[in-house]
Parts: structure tokens; C-alpha cells; sequence
């Protein structure tokens, strides 16, 4: 089975996170820090928290799109409802999370 | 020179609290600070260890750093001429410690004319100054220093005024607010006190804002995790606000122990009139009074009848005192290690006499303070030296500690930061060398006992000793100021990552041993292994976020795996989430592609991939044998 084909979007997401994963790290890499009489926490530059969590929400929001499309196709041979409601799942967690993120500004929740 | 530095204020642990304090007195505890910093002086000169018997180890035996004698500075004392309040800086040799003698009437005119004449301490003749507690000391020094890189050991400034441009390198020596809220509830803790109301009293010169006072105690509670039910805050001396606080206590009813702060000034009387008239002296409650300056003695001064209201407070009171270089217990009581105020400060005499005289008489500017000889030399060892006397003593140890452990022989922030040793005052280490740390910080508590007298029917009090903290004998763990992760923490970060690790790990061999299964091979076993790899990666951040600085990482290694969370997190679930999408994709486009969908299908050109697909052998096969009865179902 050739999977190169359809692989492509993910060949590309994949090089575009690296690409930004390393001017994160080169640039303003997440740094450990504590307040007094708080607990630790890694600090992330909000923006490129931001980014990232952009690059899930467009992965989600996709791939929910086809599942959609095609999770009425028997179970038997497709997962597409799964993957389906598996997403949806994600995608509410993924709302929350930015949520908290807007309440604790800069804490990795 | 000197000058009692809390002059005019009438202190409750005076023995008699109508005493009213003489200039005399004043005089004499001026005099007894000065006493003890020069006894700190000589001690560090000839490394001698009577006093703080650890604190001279970290000497090396080769520094060659002493304190000039006073009597050769007499010179430089003309620096009193220049601005009253009184310098003495000992600059003379080649290694230079400064020495601050300072009153509190420091006035703004002076200090104005002390920078006019260019005078100026800079790092080239005194590296480190002194002061005694006081406010005003403080700010006058701070103006002095503005703009200099001098360092500063004070008793007196607040949080706040440390943090401002004003105090350029000031390291506090007395104990911060916060840590002794801390250690109030390391002992409520212990104690398991689990009804907590909280009676406020702030000072007047807390190192708070009035706005983070309240908060502060939130926090250290919040930190020790010691249930605080209830607060008040009593801003001002009105008795009808302390009944209106006390209430609140009173109807928060989970309230039972209630803890004081009591204000120097405050009238102990009053708040028993009031708890009485609210009906809170009865054996529900319990009372403790926190005040550091507050004297076990202090509960001698009453005589009262047994059924008044402060005797029925006392006997459900304890008190409870904080063991700092200020408190009046460091220089009242016969504290066994406080050799202070034992063997060497009794066994002090004429020497150090002539010493302060001879400082005395040559400072310009100080005629008007007339010493008696006579007093001086008769009684003046005789009783302990004046509140602080302990902390004056560290401070100048740790000055002369600091230059000797540093290569060019310097007193700087650094190492000031770094020394650390058991003083006389407790453990002498700076936090973040802003405060004395809290750990180890000491404490006393007190039951208070009553005595009756049948012939008046009168009671009179005295205080108990019931805990009492030393250096390590502690049984209770005292937190740092940093919570870290427990240790149960870890192990349930560990177990978390574990499954996931392991379940991944098993998807994956689960996909490869079946991959040859037809259903596997429709389920598309590449993005299936990309699926378990996503999440295997997704786990492992768990690892790392179990550690922190109580597993004995470094920063450094905090950060690289702060950087290791974020790649390992957002590949691991790009990986995952494309692998999906790949996977449903590819898998809806083969139907639509071949069974008269074709024109609802947004990509048509990749039909193209599908029909190769289609002439792959497990493709052909399963086709054939399934999928048209699967469809037409």
C-alpha cells in the first residue's frame, strides 16, 4: 500500500512543527520558574504556546472534517466514527485547556 | 552615640508596664549595642569562638582581615563633625570594613550637608555598613548611599523600602512578617489545630503594604496547609472594632482556637472585656497571643481578681514568641547558649570601657552626651545588653566571614548571600539575602499559669515554658518557602506514564504481529505505528514533569526538560492527530474513489493513489472477498 501520497500534509506539518520547535528553543526556550512559596512551572513564551496549540486545533479540525464526512461507513471497515468522536473529545479538551491558559498566563496547564 | 533606638516608645515586656523609660536607660542600652559591637569586633580579631562557637570555622586560618582597633580611627570619627549622627568608619588599614554607628535623629538638613561636602562613602574606603533598627537610620543611610554600590545590613527597613532604588544593597536582619506567620503555622500545624480564627493586629512598620498583609497570611496558610476558618483585621485601637472583629470570630463557629496578634501598644484588658461580654472565656476556645515582643513576664504585671475577665483569658491563653535577635526573651532570659549573656559578656570590664570611651570621646559632635564613668564601669555588665544586642553581633561577624571567604577580600552581595552560620542571635542566613531565612527559625511557647492568693483573694500569673524550639531539635518538618513535588507525586507521575508507555508499546507490537490480519491491514498498520508512537511520545513529558528542584535538579536541567516537555507534547500529539487524519483520509477516499461517489469527493486527483492502492494484493483480496457485501449491507 502506498501511504506516500496521502502522507504528504503530515510530512509537511511535521517539518513545519520542527522548524518552529527550533526557533523556540533557539529563540526563547520555556524556562523552569518558581515564585516564592509557589510551585514550579515551565514558563512558555505565550505566543509560541499559542502557535503550537494552532497547528492542533488545525490538525484536529481537519481530520474531524474527513471523519465526519465518511463516519457513516460500517464500522467493520472504517474507524472514522471512532476517530470521530475520539476528536471531538480532544477538541473540547483542547478548548479548556486555552481557557485556562487565558487565566494563568503563561503556566503550562 | 547610640541612643536607645526605640526611644519614647513604651514597650509592654518592660517589667513594670508603667515604667516609664529613662533617658538613663535609653542610654545605657545605646551604649550596651555599642558594647557588643565591639565586643564582635575584638572576637572576630582574635577568631575567637566563646561566643558563636561555629561561626569562626569558616574562616580560613590565612585571612589576614581585622577590624582596625577604634582607637586608631580616631581621625576618621571627625566624620561626626561633618553630619551628626555618628560614623565610624574603620578604613584605616588596607582591608576596609565600615562600621556604622548611627542615632536616630538623623535630620534631612545634616544628611543634605554631608552630601554637600562630597561625603560620600564609596567602595574605595568602606565596603559594608551596619545599622541599627530604625526607620529612619535606614532611610538617611539609603540617601547617603544612593547611587553607590555600598552594601548594608539593617535592622529597620521594610520589604518595601528594600525593594526601592533608595536602599541600593541592603540585606535585612531581623526576621520578615511572612516567616514568622510561617512558623506560627508549622506549630499550628503540629499541634493539629484544624479551627483556626485569625485576630489581626498589624504594626505600624510591618515590611507589608497594609494591601499584601491579609494576603501574606492567606498564602502561608494556603503554603502549611493550616485551615484558616476566619479573619479579622483591627486597624485601630476603637474597642468597638475589636468587639466587631471578635464577632465575626464568634459567629464563624468553626472557630475554637484563636490566634492574636497583639500590637505593643494594644491593651490586653480591653480585648479580655470584650471576648468576656461576647461570652468567648469559656472553655470552648482557646486563645493564643503571638507578639514578639511580648515578654513571659509581661503576664506578671497583673494582679486581678480570679473571676476578671484577663484572668479567665489567661487561663485559656498561650502565648507564643518567636525566638529572633529582637525578642525580648533572646536578652532578658537565661538562654543556655547565649553566652552573650553568660560568661562573656559578665566577664567584660574596663577594656571595652576604655574602648567605647575613647570612641565616644573622639567622635566631634557627641559632647553633649555626658557618660558617667562611674556607671559605665560599676553596673553596666552586670544586666544583659539592649534587644538587637545579638543581631549587631551576627551582622558584624558575617560582614568580617563574608570579606574573609572571598578572594580579594570583599565584602560583596554574593557572598554576603552565601555565609551562613549559627549565631548568636539563631542561625544567621540570609534569604535571598533579603531576610533571615526562615528554616530553623526558633520559637517558644508558654502556658500561663495562676497563683492565688487566699489572704486578698487576688491572682497572679506566670508564664510556663511548654515547647520550645532549638536548632534541630524540631521534630516537625519545617517547609521551605518552595513547595516541591512530593515524593508521592512522583511515583503517581510515574505510574501515569508507565501505563500509557506500556500500553502504546503494546499497540504497537499488537499492530505488527497481526499486521498480515485483514482487518489490521484495512485499519492501515503505518499510521497505526505512528498512532502509538505519537502517544508513547505524549507520555514521557510525565516523566519529566515529575521531578523538580526537591529531586535535586538543577535549573539548568529544569529548563532542558521544560524544552523536552514542549517538543516531545506537540510532536507527539501532530503525530498522532496527522496520523489519524492520514489514515481517514486515505481510507475514505478509496470509497469514494471507486463506488459512485466520486463526484461528492473534494480531491478527486488523489484517485489516482487510490486506484494504485486498489492493485495492491491484500487491497484485491479483501475487496473481493468482503467489501461488496459489507457495502450493500
Amino acid at each position: 500500500v502506498e501511504v506516500k501520497e496521502v502522507i504528504k500534509p503530515f510530512v509537511i506539518l511535521i517539518v513545519l512543527a520542527f522548524v518552529a520547535l527550533i526557533v523556540w528553543t533557539i529563540l526563547e526556550p520555556p524556562e523552569w520558574r518558581r515564585e516564592e512559596g509557589l510551585a514550579g512551572f515551565c514558563y512558555e513564551t505565550w505566543y509560541y504556546g499559542i502557535g503550537m496549540d494552532a497547528a492542533m486545533i488545525i490538525t484536529i479540525s481537519i481530520t474531524l472534517w474527513w471523519a465526519r464526512k465518511t463516519r457513516d461507513l460500517p464500522e467493520e471497515i472504517s474507524d472514522s466514527g471512532r476517530v470521530y468522536q475520539t476528536l471531538v473529545a480532544q477538541f473540547v479538551l483542547l478548548m479548556c485547556k486555552l481557557k485556562l491558559k487565558q487565566h494563568f498566563h503563561g503556566v503550562t496547564v | 552615640l547610640f541612643p536607645y533606638y526605640r526611644k519614647n516608645r513604651r514597650t509592654i515586656d518592660s517589667n513594670n508596664s508603667s515604667t516609664v523609660v529613662t533617658q538613663a536607660n535609653h542610654q545605657r542600652d545605646g551604649l550596651t549595642l555599642l558594647a557588643t559591637a565591639l565586643l564582635a569586633i575584638q572576637d572576630f580579631n582574635n577568631r575567637s569562638s566563646l561566643i558563636a562557637p561555629t561561626a569562626l570555622d569558616a574562616i580560613s586560618k590565612q585571612c589576614p582581615l581585622f577590624f582596625p582597633p577604634p582607637t586608631i580611627t580616631g581621625k576618621l570619627l571627625a566624620f561626626g563633625a561633618i553630619f551628626r549622627p555618628g560614623f565610624a568608619c574603620y578604613s584605616i588599614l588596607k582591608k576596609l570594613l565600615l562600621f556604622l554607628a548611627y542615632t536616630d535623629s538623623g535630620h534631612s538638613a545634616e544628611i543634605i550637608r554631608a552630601k554637600e561636602s562630597s561625603w560620600v562613602p564609596t567602595n574605595t574606603t568602606c565596603s559594608i555598613i551596619i545599622g541599627p533598627q530604625d526607620n529612619l537610620a535606614a532611610q538617611a543611610v539609603g540617601q547617603l548611599l544612593r547611587g553607590t554600590e555600598m552594601l548594608a545590613i539593617s535592622y529597620g527597613a521594610t520589604a518595601d523600602e528594600l525593594a526601592s532604588s533608595l536602599y541600593p544593597n541592603l540585606a535585612l536582619g531581623t526576621v520578615k512578617w511572612e516567616n514568622r506567620v510561617r512558623t506560627l503555622f508549622h506549630y499550628l500545624k503540629a499541634i493539629r489545630k484544624d479551627d483556626v480564627g485569625i485576630l489581626l493586629r498589624p504594626e505600624d512598620n510591618l515590611d507589608f503594604n497594609n494591601s499584601d498583609f491579609v494576603p501574606m497570611w492567606t498564602r502561608v496558610s494556603r503554603l502549611t496547609g493550616v485551615q484558616i476558618n476566619s479573619f479579622s483585621r483591627v486597624d485601630n485601637r476603637s474597642s468597638s472594632l475589636f468587639k466587631e472583629r471578635l464577632l465575626t470570630l464568634r459567629d464563624a463557629r468553626s472557630v475554637k482556637t484563636i490566634v492574636v496578634t497583639l500590637h505593643r501598644d494594644d491593651n490586653i484588658e480591653v480585648l479580655a472585656e470584650i471576648a468576656d461580654e461576647l461570652g468567648m472565656l469559656t472553655d470552648e476556645y482557646s486563645w493564643i497571643l503571638m507578639d514578639s515582643f511580648l515578654s513571659p513576664r509581661y503576664v506578671s504585671n497583673f494582679q486581678v481578681t480570679a473571676s476578671s475577665p484577663i484572668a479567665r483569658l489567661f487561663e485559656r491563653s498561650e502565648m507564643f514568641q518567636i525566638l529572633d535577635g529582637l525578642s525580648p526573651y533572646f536578652v532578658r532570659e537565661n538562654r543556655n547558649d547565649s553566652l552573650l549573656l553568660q560568661t562573656v559578656w559578665r566577664s567584660q570590664s574596663a577594656d571595652l570601657v576604655d574602648q567605647m570611651n575613647s570612641l565616644l570621646n573622639q567622635t566631634v559632635g557627641f559632647e553633649s552626651i555626658i557618660i558617667d564613668q562611674q556607671f559605665l564601669e560599676r553596673e553596666f555588665f552586670d544586666s544583659a545588653p539592649a534587644q538587637g544586642a545579638s543581631l549587631i553581633y551576627d551582622a558584624i561577624l558575617k560582614a568580617g566571614i563574608s570579606a574573609c571567604n572571598d578572594e580579594e577580600n570583599i565584602v560583596e552581595s554574593g557572598n554576603l548571600c552565601d555565609v551562613a552560620f549559627d549565631g548568636v542571635s539563631g542561625k544567621y542566613e540570609f534569604d535571598e539575602c533579603r531576610s533571615l531565612k526562615s528554616d530553623g527559625l526558633q520559637f517558644a511557647v508558654y502556658s500561663i499559669h495562676k497563683t492565688i492568693d487566699n489572704s486578698t483573694n487576688m491572682v497572679t500569673f506566670a508564664a510556663e515554658l511548654i515547647h520550645q524550639t532549638s536548632n534541630g531539635d524540631w521534630n516537625i518538618e519545617l517547609k521551605s518557602g518552595n513547595p516541591t513535588l512530593s515524593r508521592e507525586a512522583t511515583i503517581v507521575g510515574f505510574t501515569f506514564a508507565g501505563i500509557a508507555l506500556a500500553f502504546s508499546s503494546f499497540c504497537g507490537a499488537f499492530v505488527f504481529y497481526f499486521r498480515k490480519d485483514i482487518i489490521v491491514s484495512i485499519g492501515q498498520p503505518e499510521f497505526l505505528y505512528m498512532v502509538c508512537f505519537g502517544s508513547f511520545l505524549l507520555a514521557l513529558p510525565i516523566i519529566l514533569m515529575s521531578f523538580d528542584e526537591g529531586s535535586g535538579w538543577t535549573d539548568g536541567m529544569l529548563n532542558a526538560s521544560c524544552t523536552g516537555q514542549a517538543w516531545l507534547k506537540y510532536f507527539g500529539i501532530l503525530t498522532v492527530n496527522m496520523a489519524l487524519f492520514s489514515k481517514v483520509w486515505l481510507f475514505g477516499a478509496f470509497i469514494y474513489c471507486n463506488y459512485s461517489l466520486l463526484a461528492h469527493y473534494p480531491f478527486r486527483k488523489s484517485c489516482i493513489v487510490l486506484r494504485k492502492l486498489l492493485k495492491s494484493e491484500g487491497a484485491e483480496e479483501w475487496k473481493s472477498k468482503k467489501l461488496s457485501s459489507l457495502l450493500s449491507s
